[in-house]
């Protein structure tokens, strides 16, 4: 494939999102709003005005930190593909999303840890301790030991046991339990500038991150052995690439909670279109990523109109049975 | 003499007999037919709202599922039973610690109990009834037939009767055209009692308006700060289970100030537990004095 394509590509996807973004903006809202309106919000806002209230309040920050949710998803599951060569690797396979659950549900329920730390922390160490066992389970730190069917395996357990874990606080705390089952099921109805505000630094910081990791990338494809041979220092490529998965998933899942399979739908959509090159399908990953989450929020006003279905739910609706069909696709 | 002797012992066996009779009592519960032969002696309640309908006829249950806090239980509630041992939540009531109680009735919720209906009824006969997401008439209901089934159902038509001339009388003096709307307020999360609520019924009794919700759905419905500003009532009354609750982080935006009840004025804390937990005569009167005094301060 040839440069231009990519090019072209790139602006595809770029009008694509950025269509979907406006329709985002005025669709299904449960106070009409018109298509004009969202124009007029931008250049002549009137204070005065509910439909231009509910765009400058409301969907703006939604829709921004929706775009910045599936871009930062997207990243962390092509990281996380690219550091153990495993086409199943996604935060939500293995563990990070259960773990960071679990995190902030201790947090949430539990009165010994009350405001002992800020719920994003909880997620974020958590998430960390989560990916740390499974990586370790599945022998991932050791040079040359990375079997795949054992990573994706020990993702399960540990998903699996941090999410009964969960289920037992939910169940023992049933009254702070209904803001943790929000949480986890997912939902960017609640983004306001606010989380906005507390979110993109450290989501732009992490994707920016990932950019300058993309070589290291594209040479531990050709394997470990020869990676290290062409000179990439493997334990600070696989450290710096845990340290921004962690960044990236821990900031998104405290700022919207935990949404699923846009790390792993996303980066094989992108390598779909424009082949193995990370320099190359990272951005890609970036844009697609945020155009399913743009998609996804913008259903989840209408599916049960005029409430909400949370957009995680709606996004493991098309990401579990895409899950399925790559482990049929491996084996077969 | 011996014949009289006769006389009398049939007189009191054919009396036995007729009390025995005056106590078989049978009642449609939500799984059929349910039929006790004795009036009940050791009750084990497992919702509120069953509580406050034996508390209206001055019975003590032996046992509450009280979620292991005895101050969710309605004062007034409180006031006339007494004491009574907790039988751990209303979600996960212990089985062990009710079957140690020894009741002689068990009086479960067809929402939340009717997986273990089958386990209750090994411990002792279990009247079913609905509780959680009932409506104000289904509460009524199942009062006349827990007292029809504790053996004071003449005891119990009298309180239904005294409760809706405390509710007319406190309907005649509020607004009759004024659209109320109760909600709860958690961390990050505000759920709407709709018109098919109890709260939702209880404003209705009380002559007022319930927001129309333009579907058909369950009796609490979690909301955004954009679909409250759609429903727009006049008088919006929160229940905050935890402070500071959504509804406190919606107060600083702008959205918020378009509210016509924060325009007026019209945003009213009540205690969440009575207004959403409780559920039964005697706290439908405590919601009803609730409103009564929001409207006259307003």
């Amino acid at each position: 494939m040839t440069r231009p394509f990519y090019g072209l590509t790139i602006a595809l996807t770029a009008i694509l999102l950025l269509f979907l973004g406006w329709w985002n903006l005025f669709a299904w809202s449960v106070i009409p709003i018109q298509a004009q309106d969202v124009w007029l919000s931008l250049t002549h806002f009137d204070s005065q005005s509910i439909s231009h209230r509910i765009v400058q309040d409301l969907r703006l920050p939604r829709l921004l930190t929706a775009m910045l949710v599936g871009a930062c998803l997207a990243t962390a599951g092509t990281i996380m593909q690219g550091l153990t060569r495993n086409p199943l690797a996604a935060p939500s396979v293995l563990g990070i999303n259960a773990g960071a659950a679990l995190g902030m549900a201790l947090v949430s329920t539990l009165p010994v840890l009350y405001g002992a730390s800020s719920t994003s922390l909880a997620a974020m160490i958590g998430g960390g301790v989560a990916w740390l066992l499974v990586m370790l389970l599945g022998s991932s730190w050791r040079i040359g030991g990375n079997e795949r069917g054992r990573l994706v395996l020990a993702g399960v357990a540990i998903s699996a046991l941090c999410a009964a874990l969960t289920k037992a606080v939910v169940i023992m705390e049933e009254d702070q339990a209904a803001g943790v089952l929000t949480w986890l099921a997912g939902s960017l109805a609640d983004a306001r500038w606010q989380t906005w505000q507390h979110y993109w630094p450290f989501a732009l910081a992490g994707l920016f991150g990932a950019l300058l990791l993309t070589p290291s990338l594209n040479l531990l494809q050709l394997g470990e052995e020869h990676a290290r041979n062409l000179g990439v220092n493997l334990l600070r490529s696989k450290l710096f690439g845990s340290f921004l998965v962690l960044l990236l998933v821990g900031t998104t899942i405290s700022a919207v909670g935990s949404i699923g399979f846009i790390g792993l739908i996303v980066p094989h959509m992108a390598r779909l279109l424009v082949g193995q090159d990370f320099r190359i399908f990272l951005p890609v990953a970036m844009l697609l990523g945020a155009t399913l989450v743009t998609l996804a929020d913008t259903l989840s006003r209408a599916i049960s109109y005029p409430m909400e279905t949370p957009a995680g739910a709606i996004l493991a609706l098309i990401g579990a049975p895409f899950f399925i069909y790559l482990v049929r696709k491996r084996t077969l | 003499m011996l014949m009289s002797r006769f006389k009398q012992l049939g007189l009191l066996l054919c009396s036995v007999l007729l009390a025995a009779n005056v106590h078989a009592v049978t009642v449609e519960d939500s799984k059929g037919s349910f039929s006790l032969d004795y009036a009940p002696q050791r009750i084990v309640v497992l919702e509120f709202s069953f509580a406050d309908a034996l508390a209206a006829v001055g019975i003590t249950p032996v046992g509450i599922a009280d979620d292991k806090d005895k101050n969710r239980v309605l004062p007034e509630v409180r006031d006339i039973i007494g004491d009574w041992q907790s039988v751990g939540t209303r979600s996960q009531p212990s089985l062990e610690v009710i079957a140690s109680l020894k009741p002689d009735l068990i009086i479960a919720d067809i929402s939340r109990h009717e997986a273990v209906y089958d386990d209750l009824k090994k411990i002792a006969p279990t009247l079913i009834l609905p509780s959680r997401r009932e409506t104000y008439s289904d509460n009524l209901k199942a009062a006349a037939i827990i007292g029809k089934i504790v053996g004071k159902e003449q005891a119990m038509q009298e309180r239904l009767a005294l409760h809706r001339d405390k509710m007319a009388n406190i309907a005649k003096q509020l607004p009759s055209q004024a659209t109320v709307q109760f909600g709860v307020a958690r961390a990050d999360a505000l759920f709407l009692h709709t018109s098919d609520s109890y709260a939702g019924g209880v404003i209705q009794a009380l002559g007022m308006q319930t927001p129309q919700s333009d579907r058909d759905d369950s009796a609490y419905r979690q909301t955004s700060l954009e679909q409250l500003l759609a429903i727009n009532p006049n008088y919006f009354i929160v229940g905050h289970y935890t402070e500071p609750s959504i509804v406190d982080k919606w107060r600083k935006e702008p959205l918020w100030q378009v509210l016509q009840a924060v325009q007026n004025k019209h945003i009213y804390s009540v205690n969440p537990n009575v207004w959403s937990r409780c559920r039964g005569i005697m706290a439908a009167e405590h919601m009803a004095k609730d409103l009564l005094a929001i409207f006259n301060k307003s």
